[in-house]
């Protein structure tokens, strides 16, 4: 079972071993000057008057807190969740609860939403451990229906079917209700989330995830408490996901259960899966891959049907096949992600890299 | 008057769970060949459903030879399937293959989508819609042909698995690969029958669903996710596993929907198999009646 | 194969599509409509029945001489695409109003329609969207779920006989936001009514194939008659389970239940099933639905010919109304709109549906409701049921 990830290059020394790494660091010059690319364009973003550009950039960037989130779990430490968006679900209600009923600024809603969910994620993920592969898979999923139900049914906490309306965050007096005030809070809260992540796997605990996720008997053997670090990768997911599950309420207004449907835990996974599992990076480009695909579809579709009427219910799930078709090709085709890509583009740029291309199958 | 109530929930339990055990084997046979969580299985169902509705609405052919030409064009897409989708992936990871098979179910949704549309699509009457009576329980008639159906295919398949060519090699390579390679078994080529037969037999309970249900459309394919619990009580690779664990989780749905649902205002019929699900994995991971041999820490 | 030849078409067509020819003067409206999403069967007729429509009304000279240029997007029944969708609707296409369509979309949206000052119409009838001073830009056109509530309890209060007892009523949704709309209004006024409620029996929202759990409490309660809240896919289930367990309650069904799918889907099970029904069903002999049948008929025979796609008419063919008088009046935009909404009285569309009328206080298009039965597989008309205009049950 080899997975190719981002410590795919053993011979470097300890600060250059990840490409990622590099990134945080700013170890080389391409990786530098893409970065600054990046973080220069995205800047640019806040100057277009368009609040739709601007709602697509929130949903990528939401998107992207709960990759990095799910990543940490599924592609570092190895362990499936298709709980998502159950996740996802408990830090928006978490949030909404806090901020309706608590009263309290929405803005501090949502690191302690995180927190909630972290918690809620480690009482999860407790008899989840002594699982792995495909049982995790299927107690998530049922952790997804359950949570579901609850949050049906606990209607003085979450407003039931009805929801609930979230107060728009208020920082230093300005409400941040507007699509681009929303956009400075969410690509805050996404620069947080990805310098951390990036920084994790360079530290005592982010490796022993890694090596609980290719060696869980050997990672024991070393010393690592197993038990202890998956329990802590659940947390830590868990927490990013629920801070993306709290923005998602920021950003929507109204949440109710139908807000977090099962597909939206496929969603995730499939994010990380074209990405890249076990990359920060791979998990940043799939979540901007899969929230501009279906919106450059419906562009498209959109285009079409004014000279095409007839057209446009045929197109509809032609948008469904593209998704569907673009997961398998990825998994059987480029199981390494877009990211292996990247990597292999840069490492043309770097004479003296180490970094080989993944093996492809 | 209230043991004619439970006597009803438990009959239709019984009946409701046959259909699950049904669509539930088909899923055990591909775990135990290939230990692939097959998550398509739902849409495996929808498209037996659609295909028999096309023979006979479309291509007006009488019931038995529409249900001929289903079974033979699932069965070839099984193959089909797992020759080109299933098979580059041997021996990758878990999550690959249960991300695979989500991206197959899309697939296969949209492309039922395009040929059909999203409207529900009236299912040609096949069974007598009179309700035959147990005592003072009424029961649909095509819930009885899937307790028959049930049935007939456990008789078959253990038939099949003991005393046919292919079954005996189908269970060498369950049991150990590298043996069963060593033997002359083509274990490829086993993996597709196995791909084809789930295919059918899943085909069967869509087609049986359809035609209780009168008609046919996308929300066929949440039987897929509604077997997964089942598979887990009754043991991932177990086909009389998947029977039992169909039949009892079919009766504690309606034994929950009927004395608890009253008491919370609906919805615990649909969650308690989910709750079963949790607790099995976490006392006997394995299920009912699945081989012990999952992995720990 | 079939779905090769779509794909290559579509693409060839992507490759030689054009932007539509702009004539003279456009009026832009956005149109959000569900083709692939939980609520697609009823989504693509509706969106069938509006095009059809639009065409029509720019076939016959449009707006005072303007072409209606319909922007259709399927959303999915996914609240954030159709978020998105608006926005893009408002900021780039600047349409004038939007053409919305279920319950997730429209409450998601209410804030900022209104903000936006953009004329919203769902093809959702809550009732939480008919008041003004809370919903001032939402409309939809027909009597609200609640208000069908309101006249099936009227129906029931006629039509019970035995004068010893109350009559008894049981309501069956499915647990989500359509679901519940109307079961408040609907209890308070059986109370009002001395007519008994049974405990309410509750379905999952989509993915179930069995009812008889649900069927067997509310037998156990003995409801005379029972309320279902739900689309016709559901609604069939629900009655064909009835059916095989001999419940003698007689059944009704709101617009979305009552079709001319339902005795397709639920056959014998359907016969006797009353319903509520809002706009004609299609083919129904009313002066305004020959250019309905003209219509389809040229464009696509084969499919749509149902209730919902009549919907689809009688919302574009309202809203285009609106469209005209707000031109007349030199106020071609979303306030202009709102306000030639508003100013119409009993504006008739030739008997597709009860007489229309908006005020500035008041966004109940009409309050009365036509009660149909299912006999020998045919919806046939019974009765029609006025509700009163009480102020007080504005958006109830």
């Amino acid at each position: 079972m080899s997975r190719s990830t981002d410590n795919s290059t053993s011979s470097a020394g300890p600060t250059t071993t990840v490409f990622k790494n590099d990134l945080a660091l700013l170890g080389s010059a391409p990786a530098r000057i893409s970065l600054l690319l990046v973080i220069a364009l995205t800047a640019c973003l806040p100057l277009s008057n368009s609040s739709y550009i601007l709602d697509v950039a929130n949903r990528c960037g939401i998107a992207i807190v709960a990759a990095i989130g799910l990543n940490i779990l599924t592609g570092y430490t190895g362990l499936i969740s298709l709980g998502n968006a159950a996740f996802m679900a408990i830090g928006a209600f978490a949030a909404g609860f806090l901020a309706t009923k608590g009263g309290l600024n929405t803005l501090y809603c949502i690191p302690l939403a995180g927190l909630i969910t972290a918690l809620l994620g480690m009482v999860i993920g407790i008899p989840s451990l002594r699982l792995k592969g495909l049982y995790l898979a299927m107690a998530t999923l049922a952790a997804h229906f359950i949570v579901e139900f609850l949050v049906v049914k606990w209607e003085s906490v979450t407003g039931g079917v009805a929801g609930l309306s979230i107060p728009a965050p208020v920082l230093a007096g300005l409400q941040l209700d507007s699509d681009r005030s929303l956009f400075y809070l969410i690509y805050g809260v996404v620069l947080l989330a990805t310098i951390f992540a990036a920084n994790l796997f360079r530290t005592r605990t982010g490796r022993a995830f890694i090596a609980i996720r290719d060696h869980e008997t050997a990672a024991g053997v070393m010393g690592i408490n197993v038990f202890q670090y998956k329990l802590a990768a659940f947390g830590l997911s868990s927490f990013y996901v629920g801070v993306a599950g709290a923005l998602t309420a920021c950003q929507a207004k109204i949440i109710s259960p139908e807000t977090f449907p099962f597909s939206l835990a496929i969603d995730s996974l499939a994010m990380i899966i074209i990405g890249g599992l076990g990359s920060v990076t791979g998990s940043i480009l799939g979540a901007l891959f899969l929230t501009l695909l279906p919106e450059a579809l419906r562009l498209a579709t959109t285009a079409l049907s004014g000279s095409y009427p007839a057209l446009v219910g045929n197109i509809a799930p032609l948008k469904e096949m593209i998704f569907s078709i673009l997961i398998i090709v990825f998994l059987v085709y480029s199981p390494h992600g877009i990211v292996s890509w990247w990597r292999s583009l840069t490492a043309r740029f770097r004479r003296d890299s180490a970094v080989q291309k993944p093996k492809r199958r | 008057m209230d043991l004619t109530f439970l006597l009803q929930l438990l009959i239709n339990g019984l009946v409701v769970g046959s259909i699950y055990a049904l669509v539930a084997t088909g899923f055990v046979i591909i775990y135990k060949s290939t230990s692939a969580l097959n998550l398509a299985q739902g849409e495996f169902l929808m498209v037996g459903a659609y295909v028999c509705m096309q023979a006979m609405v479309g291509f007006k052919l009488p019931f038995l030879a529409a249900f001929c030409v289903t079974l033979l064009f699932t069965g070839l897409l099984g193959i089909l399937i797992e020759r080109v989708i299933l098979r580059p992936l041997l021996g990758s990871p878990v999550i690959s293959v249960i991300m695979v098979t989500l991206g197959l179910s899309g697939l296969l949704r949209s492309s039922l989508q395009l040929c059909f549309g999203t409207d529900t699509k009236p299912f040609p009457e096949i069974l007598p819609s009179a309700p035959v009576h147990l005592g003072p329980v009424p029961i649909t008639q095509g819930y009885l042909y899937a307790v028959a159906g049930a049935a007939l295919l456990l008789v078959l398949l253990t038939l099949f698995f003991h005393y046919s060519r292919a079954g005996l090699a189908l269970r060498a390579t369950a049991s150990n690969q590298q043996t069963a390679l060593s033997m002359g078994i083509s274990v490829k080529q086993m993996f597709a029958i196995s791909w084809g037969i789930a295919a059918v037999v899943s085909a069967i309970g869509g087609i049986l669903l359809a035609a209780i249900r009168g008609g046919v459309d996308m929300s066929l394919a949440y039987m897929g996710l509604k077997v997964l619990p089942v598979v887990i009580l009754g043991g991932l690779d177990s086909i009389v596993g998947a029977i039992v664990g169909g039949l009892v989780i079919g009766i504690l749905e309606n034994i929950s929907g009927g004395y608890l649902d009253p008491l919370v205002g609906g919805g615990i019929k649909e969650v308690v198999p989910y709750i079963v699900l949790v607790l099995i994995l976490m006392i006997r991971p394995s299920g009912l009646f699945g081989k012990k041999r999952i992995d720990r820490v | 194969m079939v779905i090769l030849r779509k794909l290559a078409a579509a693409v060839l067509l992507t490759v030689v599509a054009v932007a539509p020819a702009t004539g003279a003067e456009t009026i832009k409206v956005g149109g959000l409509f569900d083709l692939t999403g939980a609520t697609a069967e009823v989504g693509k007729p509706f969106l069938d029945g509006v095009r059809d429509a639009v065409s029509w009304i720019n076939d016959k000279g449009g707006v005072n001489g303007k072409k209606i240029d319909l922007i259709a997007v399927d959303y999915g029944y996914k609240t954030p695409e159709a978020v998105a969708a608006y926005k893009k609707f408002v900021e780039q296409d600047k349409v004038i109003m939007i053409e919305g369509w279920g319950s997730g979309d429209t409450e998601a949206l209410r804030e900022q329609v209104t903000k936006d000052r953009v004329p919203y119409f769902s093809a959702g009838f809550t009732a939480h969207m008919n008041d003004p001073a809370k919903t001032p830009f939402n409309f939809f056109i027909g009597a609200s779920y609640s208000d069908q509530v309101r006249a099936f309890l009227q129906f029931v209060k006629k039509d019970f006989k035995d004068k010893n007892r109350k009559p008894k009523v049981c309501f069956i949704y499915p647990n989500n936001g359509f679901g519940k709309s109307p079961i408040e209004a609907g209890k308070a006024y059986a109370r009002e009514l001395g007519i008994e409620v049974a405990d309410d029996q509750v379905t999952p929202p989509t993915g179930f194939q069995d009812a008889t759990t649900q069927l067997l409490n509310m037998q156990k309660q003995g409801a005379d008659y029972a309320f279902i809240q739900n689309t016709v896919k559901w609604a069939a289930i629900i009655l064909k389970d009835s059916k095989k367990l001999g419940l003698k309650t007689k059944f009704f069904l709101n617009n979305y239940g009552m079709t001319e799918q339902l005795p397709e889907l639920a056959r014998e099970a359907a016969e006797g099933v009353y319903g509520m029904v809002t706009n004609v069903p299609y083919g129904t002999k009313v002066p305004g639905m020959k250019k309905i049948v003209e219509t389809h008929d040229k464009k696509h025979p084969t499919d749509s010919h149902n209730i919902f796609y009549v919907r689809g008419w009688v919302y574009a063919l309202t809203w285009g109304e609106g469209l005209k008088i707000a031109d007349k009046n030199k106020q071609l935009n979303g306030e202009g709109l709102k306000k030639a909404m508003e100013s119409m009285k009993n504006f008739d569309l030739g008997g597709l549906i009860q007489p229309i009328t908006f005020s500035a206080t008041d966004h109940r298009s009409s309050t009365r409701s036509v009660v149909y039965v299912v006999k020998a597989g045919k919806l046939t008309k019974v009765e029609e049921f006025e509700v009163p205009r009480k102020k007080e049950w504005l958006g109830l």
